[in-house]
C-alpha cells in the first residue's frame, strides 16, 4: 500500500510547496518577525514574553492560512478537473486517496511551518541575546510551544479533510472548518464558564451545561494543544499533560481521517 | 509612452498623498481611545488561542494611553484611572502570568491613582499564579502597609514574599517590622526563629539574632504590661512603673541602642524602631 500511495503523497507535497500561498506564508513569517523586533521595544519589562507570544501567534496564523487557503481547494480541484477519476482508476483506492492527501498535506505543513518556525526561533534567539535580563523563558518550552501549535494545525487539517469529504463545495468545507476552529478554541473556556458561579447567577439554564458537554465531546478542544501562555511565561508544563494532550490530538486526528475515508467511499463524482 | 505616463501620474499622486496624510494627522479631532470591553469571562472565551497576544496588546495600548495623558495634562482623572483598572483586570484574566500587567498595576493604580484596593485585587491574581515571584506579594504587603495602614495584612504578605525564591532579605525584615508595629510580636518572633534555622549565612544569622533579642525583650515587656493591667486594671504610664511595682526587676536594654516605651495604645515600642540608632 505504501508503494502505491507514496507517489501520490509526493505529488500532493510538491503541489503544496509550489503553491504561491506557501511562499506567501514564508513572507508573512519574515514580516511578522521583523515586526516582532520592533514591537518588543514597547514592552515595559517582559520583553521575552511579548516576543514569544507574537512568534507563536503568527506561527499559528500561518498554519491556519496555509490549511484554509493552500489545502482547502486542492481536493475540490481534483474533482472539478476530473483528475480524481484518473487517480482512482489507477491502482489506488478511495481510502488510499484520502490517506495520500492527508500525508501529502502533512508534509507540506511540516516543510512550510518548519521554515516559519526556524525564522521565528532565530528571531527569538536574537531578541534573547539583545535583552538577556528580560527574556527568561527557556527555549525548550518555546520549542514545545511550536510543536503543539503544529499538532493543532494537523488537527485543523484533519477537520478540513473531513468536511471536504462530506460537502460538495470548498467554500462550505472552509466555512465549517473556520467555525470548528473558533468553537474548538473556546469550548473549554465556555464549559468552565457554564459550570462557574457567574453562569448560575446570570441565569444560564442547566441544560446549557449538558449541551456544552456534548459539543465538547464532538468538537476538537484546540485549547489543549495551545501552550503559548506556558511557553511565553516560561512556566513548567507537566509531563502527563503533554502525554495526554498529544494522545488526544493523535486519536482525534485518527478518528477524523477514518470518518473521512468512510464518507469518501460513498462520494459520487459527477 | 503609455507606461511612462502611468509612472508620471503615480509620481504626481505621491506628494498629494503625503500632504493628505500629514494634514489629516494634524487636524484630526482628538478622540479618547477608550474602548468598550466585554466582561472578563467573555473576553477569555472570544480570545481563543490569542489570549496571550491580546493581553500584550492591551498592556502596550494602556502604556501609550497613559503616556498620552501624562504628556497632555500631567495627570489622569478618576474616570481614566477607572478605565485603566478595567484594562488591567481584563489583561490579568487573559494571561495572569504576564508580569507587565502587575508592574503597571502597582505603578499606575497603587501609586498614581491611589487605588490600593483595586491594585491589591489584581496583584492577588498574579501572586497566586506567579508563585515563584516574590515581588507581587511584596507589593500587596506594601500597599497594605503604606496606603491602607493595615500592618497585620502587610506582615502576612511580606512573610509570604520572603518565603519565595530569591526574595530580598529586606522583605523578611519588613514582615518583622510590620508584625511589631501591628502588635504581633509573638508572630514576628516565631517567623524570625524559623529564618534563623533556615539561614546558613553567619552574617545574616548575627543580624537576625540581634533582632530576635530585641523582639523577645519587647515580648517580655508586653507580658509585664499585661500583668500590670490585670493587677491594677489600667495601663502603666511608663515602663518604670513596672519596676516600681516589682513586676519586673529592670527595663532591658534595646540591642539597637533605642529606649523601650509604652505608646498611646498601650503597646510596647522602641525609639530605635528595630534599626541601629546612630550615635551623635
Amino acid at each position: 500500500m505504501i508503494r502505491r500511495v507514496y507517489p501520490f503523497i509526493k505529488i500532493t507535497f510538491l503541489e503544496g510547496i509550489r503553491n504561491k500561498i506557501a511562499s506567501g506564508i514564508i513572507i508573512f513569517s519574515l514580516v511578522s518577525m521583523l515586526s516582532n523586533v520592533i514591537i518588543i521595544n514597547l514592552a515595559a519589562q517582559d520583553v521575552g514574553k511579548i516576543a514569544i507570544d507574537f512568534a507563536l501567534s503568527s506561527f499559528s496564523l500561518s498554519g491556519l492560512f496555509l490549511i484554509l487557503l493552500g489545502c482547502g481547494s486542492s481536493l475540490y480541484k481534483d474533482i472539478d478537473r476530473k483528475t480524481i477519476s484518473l487517480v482512482l482508476s489507477k491502482a489506488i483506492s478511495r481510502h488510499e486517496y484520502i490517506l495520500g492527501k492527508f500525508f501529502g498535506y502533512l508534509l507540506t505543513l511540516f516543510f512550510v511551518l518548519g521554515l516559519s518556525s526556524i525564522i521565528g526561533l532565530l528571531t527569538l534567539y536574537f531578541i534573547k541575546l539583545s535583552h538577556p535580563k528580560h527574556f527568561v523563558a527557556p527555549f525548550s518550552g518555546i520549542f514545545l510551544g511550536y510543536i503543539f501549535s503544529f499538532l493543532s494545525s494537523i488537527l485543523i487539517l484533519c477537520v478540513l479533510i473531513f468536511f471536504s469529504s462530506i460537502t460538495t463545495s470548498s467554500f462550505t468545507a472552509m466555512l465549517l472548518t473556520i467555525m470548528i476552529y473558533f468553537i474548538g478554541n473556546s469550548i473549554g473556556e465556555l464549559r468552565d464558564f457554564a459550570e462557574s458561579q457567574a453562569a448560575i447567577q446570570a441565569g444560564f439554564p442547566p441544560v446549557f451545561k449538558k449541551i456544552l458537554l456534548v459539543v465538547h465531546f464532538i468538537v476538537p478542544d484546540l485549547a489543549k494543544l495551545d501552550l503559548k501562555i506556558f511557553s511565553a511565561n516560561g512556566l513548567p508544563i507537566p509531563h502527563d499533560f503533554i502525554i495526554f494532550s498529544v494522545l488526544y490530538g493523535i486519536i482525534y486526528c485518527a478518528i477524523l481521517i477514518l470518518l473521512s475515508m468512510k464518507a469518501f467511499e460513498r462520494r459520487e463524482f459527477v | 509612452m503609455k507606461k511612462v505616463f502611468l509612472w508620471i501620474i503615480i509620481l504626481l499622486l505621491l506628494p498629494i498623498h503625503y500632504i493628505n496624510l500629514e494634514k489629516t494627522r494634524l487636524i484630526r479631532p482628538l478622540v479618547k481611545e477608550e474602548k468598550i470591553f466585554l466582561p472578563e469571562s467573555f473576553m477569555k472565551i472570544f480570545s481563543g488561542e490569542f489570549k496571550g497576544v491580546i493581553a500584550d496588546f492591551l498592556i502596550i495600548n494602556l502604556s501609550s494611553y497613559y503616556g498620552g495623558i501624562i504628556l497632555e495634562k500631567k495627570e489622569a482623572i478618576q474616570k481614566e484611572f477607572d478605565y485603566m483598572y478595567r484594562v488591567l483586570k481584563i489583561a490579568s484574566s487573559l494571561d495572569p502570568y504576564y508580569f507587565d500587567i502587575y508592574y503597571f498595576t502597582q505603578s499606575i493604580l497603587a501609586w498614581d491613582a491611589r487605588m490600593p484596593d483595586k491594585a491589591i485585587e489584581i496583584l492577588k491574581v498574579g501572586s497566586e499564579k506567579r508563585e515563584n515571584d516574590w515581588l507581587l506579594p511584596f507589593w500587596i504587603g506594601f500597599n497594605y502597609y503604606y496606603f491602607l495602614n493595615d500592618r497585620k495584612r502587610a506582615a502576612f504578605y511580606f512573610r509570604e514574599a520572603s518565603k519565595r525564591p530569591n526574595a530580598s532579605d529586606l522583605v523578611a525584615s519588613m514582615s518583622i517590622i510590620a508584625d511589631y508595629e501591628g502588635g504581633e510580636t509573638e508572630m514576628a518572633i516565631l517567623f524570625l526563629e524559623d529564618m534563623i534555622k533556615r539561614t546558613d549565612d553567619e552574617h545574616k544569622r548575627g543580624k537576625f539574632l540581634i533582632r530576635l533579642d530585641a523582639l523577645k525583650k519587647i515580648r517580655y515587656l508586653e507580658q509585664a504590661v499585661e500583668n500590670y493591667k490585670r493587677k491594677f486594671g489600667m495601663v502603666p504610664k511608663d515602663l518604670n512603673q513596672l519596676v516600681s511595682e516589682n513586676i519586673i526587676s529592670q527595663i532591658p536594654d534595646d540591642p539597637y541602642g533605642g529606649k523601650f516605651y509604652i505608646d498611646e495604645q498601650g503597646g510596647v515600642k522602641t525609639t530605635s524602631n528595630l534599626r541601629f540608632v546612630r550615635k551623635k
